[in-house]
């Protein structure tokens, strides 16, 4: 997971630096075909040709970008130069010892990153020769900045930087990191880069303190090194970019901050603090990453007890919807939580946390509508799981069922079922759910009644190749202005209701092929009338 | 018990819920600890804490009702907010009678953030109390609370042990009254009653 994210910052890194050299490596080859400069070389005293030349090189010099370009001779001495009206002109300056004039004069393109001779600005030099008759009669030479890369990777928090052949760090997102080399270097090494002064003057090449620790098959290692006051692990990874004789290197922050060593000042503390908190949350995460597969690997065995606990449970369908409502109120909550944590650091906070933050919204989404996509499973259950049921069965199970809410609130039921088979097909347990939601709220509209006057009628009959039962109560019956909303959803005369009851009723009758509907009885009491296929 | 600490804890079985709440204490620059049951939150604290505890009212193992009642048992400082869904806001008034501080309708996250800051000022009060008390020496203490319940000079004279004459009752009523800030029985009275959790954090 780190060494992809790793790979990929690699990757992003190497197309910018390949891309800086691409799109400046063609200038000097061009600019060597044109015919005032080899003119230029062939009467290097030609101060009008000079003056020619100079325009040139400054116009393709502002519509390419590049910093700087310029001709020189083949002694090194500079003839022309973009430059060469501002007061560091290179014009009239020896670039002899520059190992890319080297390279250009020995017929091949020269590139070479170093410090600037004239400009003490480090950059990279891009060197082609300018050929004559198969002879090399002078090199022309582009500057390119490297002040976009540096000021992109000044942004990052995870140390990136680029070696070159000999391990010495030239452009580095981690400052004090700068010319110091990984190894010790060689004599010749040494010698070689006071001779082009390659990075300037008096340079010592230190060594870095770094730890580098056990190594991958991917190329990824651990780099331990002080960064500031404390030491630091990083996850690394170097790439080679042999055109260029370089090698790049991208870290991403290892574990935690390594203890400090001396006692830290109490800002440093405080953000140790702030960072340990981000850990712990982080471990919190892979804790949680583990406990989902395990949950996967559960679930499906959890699938079949839940089959089993479906014919045996005894919940009834404001029960499940209550179990929903808070199933559902977990993942909400997180999400809130998350949404607001994300809104009050925006500002503040690193992009990495907020991604973090983002990616928990999303998750937490998910989970919400897995929920919800149950729960519609669970009443719109597959046709395939459908049994032939006899209705009498369903409702004698489903007055059983209620046994225990009889006895705390008597109330006389009683059964008129058709004798005989009367079938349809359908899911049991949901069935069964709807007609214990039913004896449920009529038992419910009864409460303040007094026992004798409680009743609850239960009757199955065929009409028009249907079943139709009906189930009604002594009750007060349902107010006209509420009879047309009471299964639509959140619908509830009870205080602590959720108003899902009916509605879930409605859903699985529906889902059945059948219809649910109510009426008063003209002297009070409800009665709900449930019709469903016959099977024959 | 240190003056200055006040701790935040979360009790909740739900994994993403600890994380969001501690991502939005954290974005609020508050620390806080999570436990994942009652029995993990009861098993760490010590009891003697300030603080505020965020409990989940339905839980899978103990409730987050239990919870409450066994803080209240430990005589525990803790001020604590129920967090709970709409089905069981009853079970949360209950407790509100019984006196926790306050709850949140999950998933009100404005909701939390608007009554943690009131839930925290108690818990700093709390710990100013407690400070208070301490100044008081155990006769002290224990005259206080039986002024507290309402017993005249002369009666607490009696039931102390050993009794004293209730003219030193008096001084001592004199005592408790600036050492705690407070000028009448009645004032003291209340204040007792908000911080029952304080006689058995006498020393």
């Amino acid at each position: 997971m780190k060494t992809a994210s790793l790979l990929q910052s690699a990757e992003i890194n190497v197309l910018v630096l390949r891309g800086l050299v691409s799109r400046n490596d063609y200038l000097p080859y061009a600019a060597g075909r044109y015919p005032p400069i080899k003119a230029l070389l062939a009467k290097p005293s030609d101060k009008g040709l000079i003056e020619d030349v100079n325009k040139d090189l400054a116009a393709l010099q502002e519509k390419s970008g590049a910093s700087v370009l310029y001709l020189l001779d083949t002694k090194g001495l500079t003839l022309a130069s973009s430059n060469w009206s501002s007061s560091g002109s290179f014009v009239g300056q020896s670039y002899l010892k520059r190992p890319y004039f080297e390279d250009a004069l020995g017929g091949k393109r020269g590139i070479f990153y170093g410090v600037g001779l004239t400009t003490g600005t480090p950059g990279l030099f891009i060197a082609d020769p300018v050929i004559v008759a198969g002879r090399v009669v002078g090199v022309l030479v582009v500057k390119v900045s490297v002040d976009s890369i540096e000021k992109t990777w000044s942004k990052i928090s995870d140390p990136t930087f680029l070696q070159d052949k000999r391990g010495i760090i030239f452009l580095s997102s981690v400052p004090e990191w700068l010319y110091k080399a990984e190894a010790p270097l060689s004599v010749e090494d040494l010698n070689w880069l006071e001779l082009h002064s390659q990075y300037g003057e008096d340079r010592r090449y230190k060594n870095l303190d770094w730890k580098i620790k056990a190594v991958n098959q991917d190329g990824v290692f651990k780099l331990n090194t002080a960064l500031g006051e404390n030491r630091k692990e990083f996850l690394a990874l170097t790439t080679n970019i042999p055109e260029l004789g370089w090698k790049l290197t991208v870290t991403s922050n290892y574990s935690e901050i390594i203890k400090a060593r001396t006692e830290a000042q109490a800002i440093v503390a405080l953000i140790g603090f702030l960072v340990g908190m981000g850990v712990l949350y982080l471990r919190l995460r892979e804790k949680r990453k583990k406990e989902q597969e395990r949950a996967i690997a559960e679930r499906s065995q959890r699938e079949k007890e839940r089959q089993l606990q479906r014919t045996a449970r005894l919940a009834s369908v404001g029960e499940m919807a209550s179990t929903i409502a808070h199933e559902l109120n977990q993942p909400l909550m997180a999400l809130s939580n998350f949404a607001v944590a994300t809104k009050s650091m925006h500002r503040t906070s690193s992009p990495e946390m907020l991604d973090l933050a983002l990616e928990e919204i999303v998750e937490q989404s998910k989970r919400a509508s897995e929920i919800v996509r149950r729960v519609r499973a669970f009443i719109n259950p597959q046709r395939a799981s459908y049994e032939y049921l006899n209705i009498n069965q369903v409702i004698t199970h489903a007055v059983e069922m209620l046994q225990a809410e009889l006895q705390r609130t008597p109330c006389p039921i009683n059964l008129s079922l058709i004798p005989g088979l009367a079938q349809v097909r359908g899911d049991k347990v949901l069935l069964e759910q709807v007609i214990v939601n039913l004896i449920q709220n009529a038992i419910h509209a009864q409460l303040n009644m007094v026992e004798t006057d409680r009743r609850i009628d239960i009757a199955t009959c065929f009409k028009d190749n249907m079943l139709e039962l009906e189930i009604s109560d002594n009750g007060s019956g349902i107010s006209i202005e509420k009879i047309d909303e009471i299964f639509a959803p959140f619908f509830t005369t009870k205080p602590e209701g959720l108003g899902l009851g009916l509605n879930i009723c409605r859903t699985i009758i529906e889902a059945h092929g059948g219809n649910i509907s109510v009426r008063n009885k003209p002297n009070g009491g409800a009665i709900f009338t449930i019709t469903l296929p016959l099977v024959l | 018990m240190n003056k200055s600490a006040l701790t935040l804890y979360v009790v909740d079985d739900d994994e993403a819920l600890r994380r969001s709440m501690m991502m939005l204490l954290f974005s609020q620059n508050l620390a806080v600890q999570c436990f994942d049951s009652g029995e993990a939150f009861l098993s760490a604290i010590e009891g003697k804490e300030f603080g505020v505890v965020i409990l989940d009212l339905r839980m899978k193992r103990m409730s987050g009702l239990e919870v409450f009642k066994q803080l209240t048992s430990k005589k525990s400082a803790l001020v604590t907010l129920f967090m709970s869904g709409h089905g069981d806001i009853p079970s949360a008034l209950d407790a509100i009678h019984n006196g926790a501080f306050d709850w949140i309708v999950k998933p009100d996250t404005e909701q939390l953030l608007n009554k943690l800051p009131l839930a925290m000022q108690e818990a700093r009060e709390r710990q100013a109390a407690y400070g208070l008390w301490q100044e008081l020496t155990p006769r002290e203490c224990e005259v206080a609370n039986l002024v507290g319940l309402g017993q005249p000079n002369k009666e607490i004279a009696r039931i102390l042990n050993p009794p004293c004459s209730p003219r030193s009752v008096e001084t001592h009523r004199a005592n408790i009254f600036s050492k705690l800030h407070i000028s009448n029985d009645n004032e003291l009275g209340r204040w007792l009653s908000r911080h029952q959790w304080l006689t058995s954090h006498s020393s």
